[in-house]
């Protein structure tokens, strides 16, 4: 099943661009979705082990046993909610 | 102490000025920045009886000018310095805090705060050298926008003059005005800038001379070059670096947590996105001894913007273009706005004329989401006090010229619209931090970011003291975070240094009250523990209590917008949450427990005869 991933700040820098389109097995997990993105960019691994992403498809935050269906759109997210300072 | 802060009084009503320093009993207690402001603030406003007999414009209001205790020394980011007054925005303590290269050049020109009192028969500026102030002329300078003034002031006094000043909207007593140094740096919170143009003082310049004086040059330096090789490998420092504060708007944007319309819906455009600044940027600029820097050099004539300007310039006026966003920007902070004000004003003011509140009687025209010709306009109009931006001039208080419900809709706390552009429903802490806040709705007082890292059970209890709640969701332990949060908050906005590198904002690592001790030791001698230090903290928010307090406020006033209370958010991950009024009161109990303070919110009576007992030394 095709899958469209999106890479947000700082994730997409390891891999060179913002938006993927995967190719996955029929009846994948959002965790063998990202067993496949350490597999095809190594770089992955550090950034996910040292920040571990929010995960959502389509509005709502998963799970890695979340399954995935054809046509679904992931979105990597870096776990964050500051604010400004410069501004104060 | 290697260096006593040197401290002048002046009165521009009288020419009188008094250089004189801090007890160092009082240093000990405050450090600087905001807390010792706030030490100041509250004897000022109490020498002359009730408070609230003193208007914020009152040539008895103070407004106070004080730098941080590291600030301007090589310790990392140290830029910061604080302005306090009466706020005209809220009617209650007033504070911001302000990066860029001014307080070091105060403190280079021998100044560690200045309490600015009575009115200038003329408009007028201060000029800082060599441990000598001089009350000088603005003709010529009134009038002016911010880099005009500024670049003015180096004509006058040469290319090294460093200065902070008030735009066309200070002038104006504009309730939302800022004082600004350089291009886009604001100390934006709270109409500082109107109390500035209240006492016709038009700029602060200064002329740095020596380098400030440390107890051990070397062990500094040895600090300096292990905490910036510590820094660098952050990667939320690495990142800050490259995106800076944009990078959270898509964040909250795919959770549904960014304040649209006047947080009548959740998300909004993914044309906001960080990316998108890239067009625009050319580099990315930094304080005085920052190692971050976080802020963007734009093409379009300014700096910035901040994540706060994209969500409240942006989503929350239904803007979704980045040029217009940036360009928006670039003229609040050249008139001398502050930007989350405004932006949540004309929000609010938008929503009211959706729902048929306001009419073109008042507005002079529709006002609509996304008409970006209509809020550049506005904006001016608001700068200038023209037609229907003379009456949003007023900020909260333009409530008086629009229906009772009007209330209903405006996003502030205490008086203050709220500072950044992330709706608090979801996030539990959140909601209660803007509820708490010493000068009203804002983030920068005590955001528990690391809500939403989901760290470990053991890693929570040996930041915060004591297992916790790991849940961002839920109400429960939120008392706990907060003060937390509060506390050390105070601390780096009293040694002036930035909270991008301060432990808890964004990280669980970074600067915290160990690396801070180190720090002082070396650039001052004064000795802290991590628990004297946060102590600090503590004192520093029982003041701020007792200063509100002064001003009638009660725990009914740590309180959020009916909004948040009433309407559940519309959309995506957040979904369905608001705030639980019963709930809400159990956190603030908590919080108070906290605290140390009683049911009601109040500081007991001993902790204030401690602080009354400081001697100030005015």
């Amino acid at each position: 099943m095709q899958i469209t991933v999106r890479l947000a700040e700082p994730f997409w820098r390891s891999v060179g661009q913002r938006n993927l389109e995967l190719e996955l097995a029929e009846g994948a997990r959002v965790a063998d979705l990202l067993t496949v993105l350490h597999q095809r960019y190594p770089a992955l691994v550090k950034e996910f082990t040292e920040t571990p992403p929010h995960v959502f498809v389509g509005e709502r935050e998963v799970t890695p046993e979340t399954p995935l269906t054809d046509g679904g759109r992931v979105h990597l997210v870096w776990p964050i909610a500051g604010g400004s300072t410069q501004d104060d | 102490m290697t260096t006593t802060p040197t401290l002048a009084i002046i009165n521009l009503t009288s020419g009188e000025i008094k250089i004189t320093s801090t007890p160092e009993e009082l240093t000990r207690a405050y450090l600087g920045g905001r807390g010792m402001n706030m030490a100041y603030l509250r004897h000022t406003l109490r020498a002359h009886g009730d408070p609230r007999d003193i208007d914020p414009f009152d040539a008895r209001n103070p407004l106070i000018i004080g730098a941080g205790l590291l600030t301007g020394t090589i310790a990392p980011n140290a830029a910061r310095f604080n302005v306090s007054a009466r706020s005209p925005e809220s009617g209650i303590l007033g504070d911001a805090n302000c990066g860029g290269f001014f307080a070091a050049a105060m403190r280079k020109a021998g100044f560690d705060r200045l309490v600015i009192l009575g009115r200038a028969e003329k408009p007028s500026y201060l000029l800082l050298e060599d441990g000598k102030i001089s009350v000088l002329p603005a003709e010529g300078l009134w009038g002016m926008k911010i880099i005009e003034a500024q670049d003015q002031l180096k004509v006058r006094h040469g290319a090294g003059t460093v200065s902070a000043v008030i735009g066309p909207p200070g002038e104006n007593l504009v309730r939302m005005a800022a004082i600004m140094t350089g291009k886009k740096n604001a100390a934006g919170r709270g109409g500082m800038g109107a109390v500035m143009g209240s006492k016709n003082l038009k700029a602060i310049a200064a002329h740095a001379g020596e380098t400030i004086e440390v107890a051990q040059k070397d062990a500094l330096r040895a600090l300096r070059v292990k905490q910036q090789s510590d820094l660098k490998n952050s990667r939320i420092v690495q990142v800050l670096g490259k995106v800076g504060t944009p990078l959270l708007y898509e964040v909250s944007n795919r959770l549904g947590a960014i304040r649209t319309r006047n947080s009548q819906d959740n998300f909004f455009e993914d044309t906001l996105n960080a990316e998108e600044i890239e067009k625009f940027s050319d580099k990315m600029l930094a304080c005085t001894s920052c190692v971050v820097h976080c802020r963007h050099r734009n093409t379009l004539g300014g700096e910035g913007p901040e994540y706060s300007t994209i969500g409240l310039l942006g989503a929350n006026i239904g803007i979704a273009s980045m040029e217009q966003v940036i360009t928006l920007n670039n003229l609040v902070n050249d008139l001398g706005l502050d930007a989350s004000s405004i932006g949540t004003i004309i929000g609010w003011a938008m929503e009211l004329y959706q729902r048929g509140l306001i009419g073109d009687d008042l507005t002079g025209g529709p006002l609509r989401w996304g008409d970006y010709e209509t809020v550049y306009a506005l904006i001016e109009d608001i700068a200038y006090r023209r037609g229907f931006g003379d009456k949003l001039a007023e900020s909260t208080q333009a409530a008086r010229f629009f229906p009772p419900e009007a209330r209903d809709y405006l996003i502030a706390v205490k008086n203050l619209p709220q500072s950044d552009p992330h709706d608090v429903r979801y996030f539990k802490g959140f909601a209660l931090g803007i509820a708490v806040a010493s000068r009203g709705a804002d983030h920068l007082r005590n955001r528990p970011t690391l809500e939403v890292f989901k760290l470990p059970d053991e890693v929570r209890a040996k930041i915060y003291g004591r297992a916790n709640d790991p849940d961002p969701t839920g109400y429960k332990d939120k008392g706990l975070i907060i003060a937390w949060g509060d506390d050390i908050f105070a601390v780096t906005d009293s040694l002036g240094i930035c909270k991008f590198v301060t432990r808890g904002f964004n990280s669980p690592h970074l600067l915290g009250y160990e690396e801070f001790c180190d720090l002082i030791g070396a650039a001052t001698g004064l000795e802290y523990t991590p628990e004297t230090l946060r102590a600090v903290g503590r004192r520093v928010l029982d003041t701020e209590r007792l200063i509100n307090a002064d001003f009638g406020l009660t725990r009914a006033d740590d309180t959020l917008p009916k909004r948040y209370f009433d309407d559940p958010m519309p959309a995506r991950q957040t979904k369905g949450h608001h705030i639980d009024r019963e709930q809400f009161q159990n956190m603030l109990d908590e919080y108070y427990v906290e605290r140390g303070w009683d049911r009601e919110g109040r500081v007991p009576a001993e902790r204030q005869e401690e602080i009354e007992g400081l001697v100030v030394g005015l």
